[in-house]
């Protein structure tokens, strides 16, 4: 059998975009990651979404398409005023210099919604709310004055030092973590740290793709005191 | 102008058009019946240097999507049946390394493609499997997508943005410069993904011919082959650098009919 120019150029289109249409047809075919959380696997709130699962690439529109909260309330109580449908998450400690071990990040909007939903959420340590944010969940009813009392405080003088500062000294001033919430077992290897160490502070992983922060939490190690430990071992 | 220009020419354009509007969407606007997917998203390389960890982790490495392991079995498929038409046909770096390649065939005339001597240009071509191996080991160990820090193609529909590596700039620059006097230079020496693709034409389905008893020994069929090989010495084409793109052939460069084909079958293996 022979094939001619023509045939071929049938075939790769015919190939491609049919093979791609069809995929799709079938739910395989996947640009980006899914901003949808994972279900709670077990207990009363099984089935529903996870609040720790929510990531620093999700948007508060994200949260608002999987969460009963508005991207506009999550706008109010971390401060953002600009488009907060389109607000990533990540973008917050980049915003915000951390805090002693608190960080003003991911991990805070999980708490948020854990708190504002009723859902269950196991606290990493470095979590904290602004007083806006506190306020807030006593005015809807989603907490009483002494569970108020527990909740971490963020500094407010720490938006006022961002927004009176000029742009440059607040980069200039900001030194990037090197352990945060995304940061991967193979992240902590791409530092240089040796197998030993990693388990010596973050104790046994499974794969190099886990998140450092869900090892820490396996092995019930507290991620903030683990994160400074690994900074350490990383700048040595 | 030839189907293969044609479908070049779309796919180059279509491309552009996918990465121009990620930007843009990112941005805030885009165009909506356009897709936006991020240029990662679509490259079936991406299914190759993910699959391991695929395999061993059951997790995508950052950056890549299952759209590129979907990209990789039709690509693989298509492939097995008519060679790494893949290449040839659809791939935005090769198309504009062969339309850089034109000026320089204007410049050079007929020196143009043989300013490296045959026996270089063929160990060279090995080089390609050297890159493929420290992609697919670094991947593997970093869970990163290193390859992006490199990778010409990246640069070449990203520069505007920023997010390309100094790196991946230089070695486009060198790749389109020194497309001037080798025809696809990053195809026959470098490319991972060709060299994966390549290892099909030992075994793939349509495979091109030359008919010895009617081939009056011209040696068109070398002189127009973008990866450099020696058809006119060959029954069957099964070199690695094959891209099928069928220059070559009776329906282009071969004066003869029916003389160099693309044929399928397994009779007459030469
Ligand atoms: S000219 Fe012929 S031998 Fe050379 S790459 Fe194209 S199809 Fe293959």
């Amino acid at each position: 059998m022979k094939l001619n120019q023509k045939s071929i150029a049938i075939l790769v289109v015919v190939i491609l975009f049919g093979g791609v249409f069809v995929s799709d047809a079938l739910g395989l075919w996947k640009t980006e990651s899914s901003k949808v959380p994972v279900k709670i696997q077990s207990g009363e709130f099984a089935g529903e979404a996870d609040p720790a699962d929510i990531r620093g690439s999700y948007t508060f529109g994200d949260i608002e398409k999987v969460f009963p909260i508005t991207a506009e309330t999550l706008g109010e109580v971390f401060w953002v005023t600009e488009n907060p449908e389109s607000f990533q998450l990540k973008r917050l400690e980049e915003m915000y210099p951390s805090e002693g071990e608190f960080e003003m990040g991911t991990s805070s909007v999980r708490y948020f919604v854990a708190r504002y939903t009723g859902l269950p959420y196991e606290q990493t340590g470095e979590e904290g709310l602004f007083p806006v944010a506190i306020e807030f969940l006593k005015r809807e009813g989603k907490i009483s004055e002494e569970e108020a009392q527990t909740i971490p405080v963020m500094n407010p003088e720490i938006i006022l030092q961002y927004e009176d500062a000029p742009e440059e000294t607040v980069v200039e001033e900001h030194v990037e973590p090197l352990v945060k919430g995304n940061t991967t077992v193979a992240d902590l290897f791409a530092l240089g740290l040796s197998e030993e160490e990693i388990i010596s502070v973050i104790g046994e992983f499974e794969s190099k793709g886990e998140l450092v922060r869900d090892v820490c939490n396996g092995n019930e190690v507290a991620f903030s005191a683990a994160k400074l430990t690994l900074q350490e071992l990383a700048e040595k | 102008m030839k189907n293969r220009r044609w479908i070049q020419i779309g796919f180059f354009l279509f491309i552009a058009a996918i990465a121009v509007n990620h930007g843009l969407t990112e941005a805030g606007g885009g165009i909506a019946w356009l897709s936006n997917a991020s240029l990662h998203a679509i490259c079936p390389f991406g299914g190759v240097v993910t699959l391991y960890t695929y395999i061993t982790d059951g997790a995508m490495i950052k950056k890549i999507h299952e759209s590129s392991l979907v990209l990789m079995g039709l690509v693989l498929f298509l492939s097995v049946l008519v060679g790494p038409a893949f290449c040839g046909w659809v791939c935005p770096l090769g198309s504009i390394q062969e339309w850089v390649g034109k000026i320089g065939r204007k410049i050079f005339g007929k020196r143009y493609n043989r300013l490296i001597p045959k026996k270089a240009d063929r160990l060279l071509g090995l080089l390609r499997y050297g890159v493929l191996a420290w992609v697919l080991i670094v991947t593997a160990l970093s869970f990163d997508l290193v390859f992006s820090t490199v990778d010409p193609y990246y640069a070449l529909f990203q520069f505007w943005t920023g997010e390309v590596a100094i790196s991946a700039i230089i070695i486009l620059l060198a790749v389109l410069g020194l497309s001037l006097i080798v025809e696809r230079p990053w195809c026959r020496y470098a490319c991972p993904y060709g060299a994966f693709l390549g290892i099909t034409n030992k075994f793939r389905i349509f495979t091109i011919r030359r008919n010895a008893k009617t081939c009056v020994d011209c040696k068109q069929c070398d002189s127009v082959c973008p990866m450099g090989i020696e058809v006119s010495t060959s029954g069957k084409v099964r070199d690695l650098r094959c891209i099928s793109c069928m220059e070559c052939t009776s329906e282009a460069a071969c004066p003869i009919p029916e003389t160099v084909q693309l044929l399928g079958g397994i009779k007459d293996e030469a």
